[in-house]
Order: structure tokens, then C-alpha cells, then sequence
């Protein structure tokens, strides 16, 4: 029996190979057909061209990487930075991104997301090698290729990949048009048209299979007797486990005759041949742009800047020109996956803001000026094209810069340059919301962006000596910022910082009133004449004082410190006060005594959290705590809300179409999170609720929001230096160590 | 479209307070210098004027010393197209009725103007005295608090502030404005500090008082001195710890003595 097994096995692998089963004499894919195919595939090929041609005209008006440079040495440079890209090492990070894996950055149900596309992906590249294979099958191996083994394989990847494609395609219709319309509000039909151009082109090949085969079926069988086994020869064709059964089912129903399945066959096959050269002569248009473009993209992708270091044209962006090549081919990258869209925490609240719409409008643009042949050159995209170009004031002023967007893109696409670069545009003509304008020329007079003297900042500390940072021995600055030193709020956080320190014994020093403001929110402004101007000021006086390490208050001045004061030759160490604080923790410095009865949920900060990656510090230490109870909110760490003060939000006043702000969207989030910590435990202790932060913006605002949201009584919100020293205890100074 | 916007230097509100030196020239430091930020509402409202009618020159004039330099770049980096200072070095003139005198003999030496535009007020004397008077010494008409400014041909159409609401008028150009710090012109202009440093490097010309013929300009009203006043004696009391009861009884007891008036509490 198991011989007879393998003799089946063995012929079936032997005898398998691509057939028609049709006899040669009555070919009906003859001349005319034939010809059909080669007209398409030029008119494919010929639209595709046409296209690239079309974003290269858009692309190439960016600007170049140097003044001046040639189109062929700009050219030459982007081979070569595409090159050194390839064997750096950041390799595996791009292949992580080529394979679709940055679909896994969506917020919500990123691993269906990422299955259907690969279903679509796998089932879209499947078919057209398969496709491939059997035309050289045909044409240049004389059909000598497809035979026994390879053959049994081929024809069952080929019906997996169009089974793939089948249900990628439904689920991905599903998902748009039924359970998460509100997630693709603009997907629209030109989604409908493509899937339904993938899904038309597996189901017409399942067909064209099954009816090739049913032809075989009924033609052809020549039964080969072994003992007790009754076989057709071309059994194999199981291995087809969509077309076989298919085929067999047809049967059982129609009956059909040689005529009929022709007839079958030939609609099945042009229809196939329509739409798959319809969606290849699409390629270069919409959304299968995505497909080269993108992959192109991750490969001359810049990823080694830090993300904290806005790289944006300071002239401003007023014209397409203004922008980078990089810029307008990442804009072509984009597919409207609506990642960015849903992300967006100005979105979120109902302002007219959509990351998603910020890079189409600058790709429309494009398009508009460059056409086929026309060129409009320096056609302003801003000023008085701004309701034609969709990118308003009021569009490029809701954005907090909180980096949701650039972190959410599949395809790295970062649109904070974009927008900031446009920013700087509306600042060098004054076209500013007068609440920034007050707030930017304080800090260019005075220093902070609070609009309060400068002999004021250090009036939070009521008793004590602040050290100076000239007579600090380790060098160790600290820059409690503007926010710490005038907001009353936040000056309750500054003294609870000096009263840590000073229990801590640490050594370290301050530069009083003479402290300037950091500049982070001048760059994310887009005034970059001013960033540069502080910037310069703070890296001579951190020069001269010979700073070794500088402790932040604010993640702003952390980040911007970090990551952009390099750019000025300021190259120094610094942490975040949260790091430090945990360092100390560490070394023993800082004792928690008391314990504390706190139902606690923390906000990451986004210059800490996405910005920077200072997840796990802040946590540590609320770990440590005693007697804390904590519990993440839904949207944590890098899916971290944000609370509308970055950007010069904290600035921004809130326009009329915004009816929950985005502080009081994350306050309520909190409040829910902190509920159900009770529930949870099913205790009946009553703990106060406290909302953790480590920023003073975060912290300024989201107390608003407690008010506004009148969550007064429910929640407070803590800075996580006042919880560290609550948590301290009240032993007298005495039982601490000076150094 | 010519426009003359009258600018003056004001010490810094956040500067620190001395009553010996309360005039721009008496500061040895640029920081305690500022617009008057009453005059970047009638900067605004000028540049406006000439953007929408597409033609025209705005040219600042500021009477000040060598301090009041940054005021007049600030106002050609806001988006002036020319400026004039005049110099005022050693008598720093503050009289109203002098510089309003200085101020017309300026406009008429520069001769061509449609429009003078001045700021509701000042910052620190806060007389609003200054585009009536002028108006006067120049024999033209004036509108003052002005919040719209309509230019139809040779007419002026603007709405003034009044008490309770606006008042519609009519003006034959050339005519004397004053702008209010409301309404159309309520927000001034962002002035980038990369527009700042490009205007910082150009050369204003400076006229001396002696060259535009003023005829006298003695003032005709003379204040003494100025002085702080004195600091108060008395200080809070703070009722912080201890019994609520006794607190309230402290607090009672302190305020009687004080000989407060205290109703119902007696």
C-alpha cells in the first residue's frame, strides 16, 4: 500500500507541468489577443513613465542639498547616499520598514493593520512573479520549466498568494467601508477602485484556473490503473487548492461543454488582463505610488538625526521650491494610510489640522504648478494661495509639535519639518496670533517667555541661598527654566526641586536672574533668528562657567540642549531632572520615609517621552514610591497624548471649533484610568488621585484642564519632583549630610 | 500714499524704576528702551493702508536721543519703508506743546504726506495730546481713537471710538490720525528678529532741531520734579497657624485696633 503511495507520489511529481490541455489546433488566444496583450502592456508601461516623470518634475524643483548644485552631481549625490545608506547601519531598520513592519506604529489594532497589508502585500508580489514565471515559462524555457516538483510548488504558492490577496483585499474593504469608517474619513473611492482592482484580479485568475483545469478534467483523463486506485493524470493539479476544487465544483453545477468553458476562460482572461494592466499603468498615480516611492524613500531616508533636531528651511517655505527634493518625494511617498491623522492631537479636538492633509496639500501643490509640460514656478503655496492650497494659518498654528505624526508615518515621512518650515514663513511676514507675538517679543527682550522682568526669575525661592553655578565645584547646572521661575504654579515645583537638592547634598550651581530662556519653542515657531541668538548666549555662558553637566527642568530645554545646541557647538552632557532625581535615588542620596496613599497615573511628556525616549526614568522612580498605587493610562509611552502646550501651544488661545481642549481630552482620560484603580483593587480605602507628569508645561496645563473640566476635587496634578519629596518625608535638614 | 507714523522711545516697562531717570536719554542701557506700544497699532494701521491700496511709502519719525535709535529700526524692520530721527540729545524735550511744535515743523520739511498717523497715547505721560495739537500747528483735519480707516480717493472714511460705541467720519486727506489700540488694528505685526538684525544695519538720517525751522518752542507748562512715592510703613499681617477660632478673633481684634469700621462683627 505505502509503495503504491509513493508510485502515485512519484508520477504525480513526475508527470505534473503547466498544460493548456487544449489541443494547439484550437488555440484561442491567437494573433488578435496576443496583440492585445502587448498593446496594454506598452500603454501600461508608457503611463507609468509618464507618471514618474510627472512626480520627478514636482521633486526636482525641491531644493538641492548645496546652492548651486547641478541637477547631474545632485543626482550622482543621491545614488551615493542611497548607497551609503544601504551598508550603514541602519540597514535593519530599513528592512524593518520595507517590510511593512512601520505599519505596527498605528495606535490602534497595529497587528491586524499590519496583517492585512502583508496579506495584500505578499499576494500583490506573489501573483506578479508568479505571472512572470509562467510568461518565461512559455516564452523563453519552450514550457520546460514549470515541470514535476517546481511545478506542484509553483502552483500551490501561486494559489496561496492569490488567496492571500483575496482576503486582504475583503478585509481591507471591510475595514474601510464598514468597522473603522471613522478611521478613514477621506479613503474615498479611489480605495474602493484599487481593492476592487486587486480583488477583481485574484478572483478572475482563480477562474481562469479552475476553468483551464476543467477543461483537463473533461478532455483529457486518461485513467491509469493500480490495484484498487482509479487516477487521472492530472491529479496533481490538487495542488492548485483553490482552481481544483473550483473546478470540480463548476462541474458538479454547470456540466459545462468545451464551448462554454472557453467562453469562461476568455472573459475570465481579459478581465484579468484589464485590470491587472489598469493597476499597473496606475502605479505611478495615487496611492500605488506608495509601492517604489516609498520603498525609495526608506532607503534615502535620513535616520541617523535625532528626532529631537528639527532640520527645516529657515528662510520659510512660501513656494514649492522652498521645500527639499526630500521633501516633495516623502510627500509622494504618502498613501493616506490616516495614521498620522488619527494620531494628531489637534485632530483629535476638531481643529482643521491634519497631518495627513498638511503633506497631500504640499503634494497637490506640487502637482499643480508642475504639470506635463506647463510649469508655474514660484507660485506662493502660503499668503494669498492659502485657502487654494488648504495650508491656512490656522492649519500650520494648531500644530503642539508633538511629534505623534513623524512617529505614527510607515513611511518617515516627517511633516513637524514641514510645518515648522512654513511657520517660518508666516513669522518673517508677521502673520502671527497675537498671543505669540507677545510671548516672542518677551523672550527677545527680556529673556522669558513669560513677559516678566528679568531681576524677577528667582523671586519663587522664598528662604534659602540659590548656589551659583561659578562657585559649584563639580560644575553641575541646573536651569529650572522660565516656567519653574515665574509660572505660580510651577514655582511650587522649583522650591520642592531646591529642597530636594539641598537634602540630597548635591553640589551644584544656578545662574540666577542671568538664566535666558532655551529657545526650543522659538525653533518650533519657526523664528529661528531668535533660537539662534539664545542659543549662542546660553553656549558661551555654559562656556564660560565651564559647565560639565546640566540637569533641565523642563524636557524642552532638555531636548533642545540635547540635540540642536550641537549645531552651535555646544556640546554638552545633560540630563532630564527626572534622571538625575533617579540617580540619586540610586546612590542612596534621596530616602523615601513616608508612605504616601496616592492612586497615581503618569502623562509622558512628549519632548521626554517620544522626543527622547525617556520612558522608563520617570516610571522607576514612581515605582519606588511608598504606598502608590499606579496604574498607565490607554495611551502611554510613545502613544502618549499630549497636552497641547508644546509648539508654542501653551500660547495658543483656543480657537471657537475647539470644544474640549486637547489638556481636558487627557485629564478625562486620566480620571477614567484612576477610576478604575479603585475598582480593580475593590478596595474601599479612598486614595487621592494624582495625575504625574515631569514637565512644567504639562503640568500648567493639565491643572487648567482639572479646572475647566471641573475635576478640581477628583484629581491633582503633580509634577514628579513634588511627589519625590513628599514622598521624603519631613525629617529635619539636620539628619541629611551636607557636602 | 505717503504716511508719516509718529514713534515714540518709552523706558521699558520692565526696566527698573528711577525717578531721576525717566527720560530715554537718561538710560546708558539699549534693554530699557522700547516702542511705545501704543505707536505699533498706528505702524500697523500705516502699512496696512498702503498694502491694500498696493502704492505708497510709510516713513517713521521719532524725536529722541541716540537711545531712540532701536525704536526707529524696530519700526523700519516692522515694515516701514523709510525712517527720520530727530536728534534730541542734551534738552531732551519732553513738552508736550514743544514736541508737537517739532514734530509739525518735521512734517512740513518733508514736505510730501497724505496722512500722519500717531499712536493713541504714550507709554509713560499718556497725554494723547500729541495728533490734536498737531493737527492744529499744520491747519489740518483730525480724528483721534480711530478704530477703521477706509481710504476712498481723496476722502478718509474712519470709525472713532466714543463712549458707548463708534462714530462714523469723514476726512479730506491730507488729515491728522491718531489710532486706537482696539479694533482693526488691535494686533500690530510680528516683528521677526531676523527682520530686526537686516534693519539694524541701515543708516537713518538724522536731522537736528535747529534745521527745521520751528520758530519757538519753549514749553508752556514746567513740572518740578518727579519722585517715588514714599514706601509704606505698614505690613501685612498673616494669620497662618493655630486654632480657625482664634485666628478669627486675632483677626477681628487686629482690625478694630486699626480703627476699621467693622458692622456687624462689633
Amino acid at each position: 500500500m505505502i509503495q503504491e503511495i509513493l508510485m502515485i507520489l512519484q508520477d504525480w511529481f513526475w508527470t505534473a507541468g503547466r498544460d493548456a490541455y487544449w489541443p494547439r489546433g484550437i488555440e484561442i488566444y491567437g494573433a488578435q489577443v496576443g496583440f492585445l496583450v502587448y498593446i496594454s502592456a506598452l500603454i501600461a508601461i508608457f503611463a507609468v513613465l509618464i507618471g514618474i516623470y510627472r512626480g520627478m518634475r514636482v521633486w526636482f524643483h525641491g531644493k538641492y542639498d548645496k546652492e548651486n548644485q547641478g541637477f547631474l552631481s545632485f543626482l550622482f549625490s543621491l545614488i551615493k547616499r542611497a548607497l551609503k545608506n544601504l551598508f550603514s547601519l541602519s540597514l535593519p531598520k530599513r528592512l524593518y520598514y520595507l517590510i511593512g513592519t512601520g505599519i505596527t506604529k498605528r495606535k490602534s489594532m497595529p497587528w491586524i493593520s499590519f496583517i492585512v497589508h502583508s496579506m495584500i502585500m505578499l499576494g500583490f508580489l506573489g501573483t506578479i512573479i508568479a505571472t512572470l514565471i509562467s510568461t518565461s515559462h512559455e516564452y523563453l524555457f519552450a514550457e520546460e520549466l514549470l515541470v514535476g516538483p517546481l511545478y506542484i510548488a509553483f502552483s500551490f504558492a501561486v494559489d496561496l498568494a492569490g488567496l492571500l490577496l483575496f482576503i486582504g483585499t475583503l478585509l481591507a474593504i471591510a475595514r474601510r467601508y464598514l468597522r473603522e469608517r471613522d478611521f478613514y474619513p477621506r479613503a474615498g473611492l479611489e480605495d474602493m477602485f484599487l481593492l476592487f482592482l486587486l480583488f477583481w484580479v485574484s478572483i478572475s485568475g482563480f477562474f481562469m484556473e479552475a476553468s483551464r483545469i476543467l477543461y483537463g478534467l473533461n478532455n483529457v483523463p486518461i485513467t491509469i490503473h493500480h490495484t484498487g486506485v482509479i487516477l487521472t493524470n492530472i491529479d496533481f493539479e490538487i495542488f492548485s487548492f483553490i482552481g481544483y476544487p473550483l473546478a470540480l465544483v463548476l462541474r458538479a453545477i454547470f456540466n459545462p461543454v468545451n464551448s462554454q468553458i472557453f467562453a469562461v476562460h476568455l472573459f475570465f482572461y481579459l478581465s484579468h488582463l484589464l485590470v491587472a494592466f489598469t493597476g499597473a499603468a496606475y502605479l505611478a498615480y495615487g496611492k500605488f505610488f506608495h509601492i517604489g516611492v516609498g520603498l525609495a524613500n526608506i532607503v534615502l531616508n535620513d535616520m541617523e538625526t535625532p528626532k529631537g533636531k528639527l532640520t527645516f528651511n529657515s528662510d520659510g517655505i512660501t513656494k514649492i521650491e522652498d521645500f527639499t527634493f526630500l521633501q516633495l518625494f516623502e510627500a509622494s511617498a504618502c498613501m493616506k494610510c490616516h495614521f498620522c491623522h488619527n494620531y494628531c492631537p489637534a485632530q483629535d479636538t476638531g481643529e482643521p489640522l491634519s497631518p495627513l492633509k498638511v503633506v497631500q496639500d504640499v503634494k497637490n501643490w506640487g502637482k499643480k504648478q508642475y504639470g506635463f509640460i506647463r510649469s508655474r514656478k514660484n507660485v506662493p503655496i502660503l499668503g494669498e494661495n492659502q485657502e487654494k492650497s488648504g495650508l491656512t494659518e490656522e492649519v500650520l498654528w494648531a500644530c503642539v509639535t508633538c511629534y505623534a505624526c513623524v512617529n505614527s508615518c510607515p513611511h518617515l515621512i516627517k511633516h513637524v519639518n514641514m510645518i515648522v518650515g512654513m511657520r517660518a514663513a508666516l513669522i518673517e511676514e508677521g502673520c502671527v496670533p497675537g498671543t505669540y507675538t507677545t510671548m516672542l517679543e518677551s523672550v527677545y527682550n527680556y529673556g522669558n517667555i513669560w513677559n516678566q522682568p528679568k531681576r524677577d526669575r528667582i523671586n519663587w525661592l522664598k528662604e534659602g541661598n540659590l548656589p551659583k553655578i561659578k562657585d559649584s565645584d563639580t560644575k553641575l547646572l541646573w536651569l529650572p527654566g522660565d516656567t519653574l521661575a515665574y509660572d505660580p504654579r510651577n514655582q511650587r515645583v522649583a522650591r520642592a526641586t531646591y529642597e530636594i537638592f539641598q537634602r540630597a547634598g548635591l553640589d551644584y550651581g544656578t545662574f540666577g536672574d542671568a538664566e535666558k530662556n532655551d529657545g526650543n519653542e522659538m525653533r518650533r515657531l519657526g523664528e529661528e533668528a531668535l533660537f539662534q541668538m539664545l542659543a549662542e548666549e546660553n553656549i558661551k555662558m555654559f562656556k564660560k562657567r565651564d559647565v560639565k553637566r546640566i540637569v533641565c527642568s523642563s524636557p524642552h530645554a532638555f531636548n533642545t540642549i540635547k540635540n540642536e545646541y550641537s549645531e552651535f557647538g555646544g556640546n554638552f552632557d545633560v540630563v532630564h531632572i527626572s534622571q538625575l532625581i533617579l540617580e540619586l535615588i540610586e546612590d542612596g542620596r534621596i530616602k523615601f520615609t513616608k508612605k504616601l496613599n496616592y492612586d497615581i497615573t503618569y502623562h509622558d511628556p512628549c519632548y521626554l517621552g517620544r522626543y527622547n525616549n525617556v520612558y522608563e526614568a520617570p516610571r522607576k522612580i514612581l515605582g519606588k514610591l511608598l504606598g502608590v498605587r499606579m496604574k498607565e493610562m490607554p495611551q502611554n509611552r510613545k502613544f502618549s497624548y499630549c497636552c497641547g502646550g508644546g509648539g508654542g501651544g501653551m500660547f495658543r488661545e483656543t480657537p471657537e471649533w475647539v470644544k474640549t481642549r486637547i489638556s481636558e481630552k487627557r485629564v478625562i482620560e486620566a480620571k477614567g484610568t484612576l477610576d478604575s484603580i479603585n475598582e480593580v483593587n475593590g478596595e474601599t480605602v479612598k486614595a487621592q488621585k494624582v495625575l504625574v507628569t515631569a514637565c512644567p508645561f504639562c503640568t500648567s496645563m493639565l491643572t487648567d484642564a482639572t479646572k475647566t473640566q471641573q475635576l478640581e476635587q477628583d484629581i491633582i496634578v503633580k509634577d514628579i519632583v513634588e511627589l519625590v519629596l513628599e514622598s521624603m518625608g519631613d525629617l529635619p535638614f539636620s539628619t541629611y549630610s551636607f557636602t | 500714499m505717503n504716511i508719516l507714523v509718529f514713534v515714540k522711545a518709552t523706558i521699558d516697562r520692565n526696566a527698573p524704576l528711577d525717578p531721576d531717570e525717566i527720560f530715554p536719554g537718561d538710560r546708558d542701557d539699549k534693554a530699557d528702551i522700547m516702542t511705545n506700544n501704543y505707536d505699533k497699532h498706528a505702524i500697523e494701521a500705516a502699512l496696512r493702508i498702503v498694502e491694500e491700496k498696493g502704492e505708497g511709502k510709510v516713513t517713521a519719525v521719532c524725536l529722541g536721543s541716540d537711545m531712540a535709535d532701536k525704536v526707529v529700526k524696530e519700526a523700519i524692520a516692522m515694515g516701514c519703508h523709510g525712517a527720520i530721527r530727530i536728534e534730541n540729545s542734551e534738552t531732551e524735550i519732553t513738552n508736550f506743546f514743544s514736541v508737537a511744535k517739532i514734530l509739525a515743523a518735521a512734517a512740513k520739511k518733508i514736505g510730501e504726506y497724505d496722512l500722519l498717523l500717531f499712536g493713541m497715547q504714550s507709554y509713560d505721560f499718556g497725554t494723547a495730546t500729541m495728533a490734536p495739537m498737531v493737527s492744529e500747528f499744520l491747519n489740518l483735519p483730525v480724528a483721534c481713537w480711530v478704530e477703521k480707516v477706509l481710504v476712498e480717493g481723496n476722502k478718509l472714511r474712519v470709525e472713532k471710538v466714543i463712549e458707548g460705541g463708534t462714530r462714523s467720519m469723514e476726512l479730506q486727506l491730507p488729515a491728522v490720525l491718531s489710532i486706537a489700540s482696539t479694533g482693526d488694528y488691535e494686533e500690530p505685526r510680528y516683528t521677526s528678529v531676523r527682520r530686526i538684525m537686516t534693519a539694524s544695519k541701515t543708516e537713518v538720517p538724522v536731522w537736528e532741531i535747529d534745521e527745521l525751522n520751528v520758530g519757538n518752542y519753549e514749553p508752556n507748562v514746567k513740572f518740578d520734579d518727579i519722585e517715588k512715592p514714599p514706601a509704606r510703613a505698614e505690613k501685612c499681617a498673616i494669620f497662618s497657624d493655630g486654632d480657625p477660632a482664634e485666628m478669627v478673633s486675632e483677626l477681628v481684634s487686629t482690625l478694630k485696633d486699626k480703627g476699621l469700621n467693622l458692622g456687624a462683627f462689633k
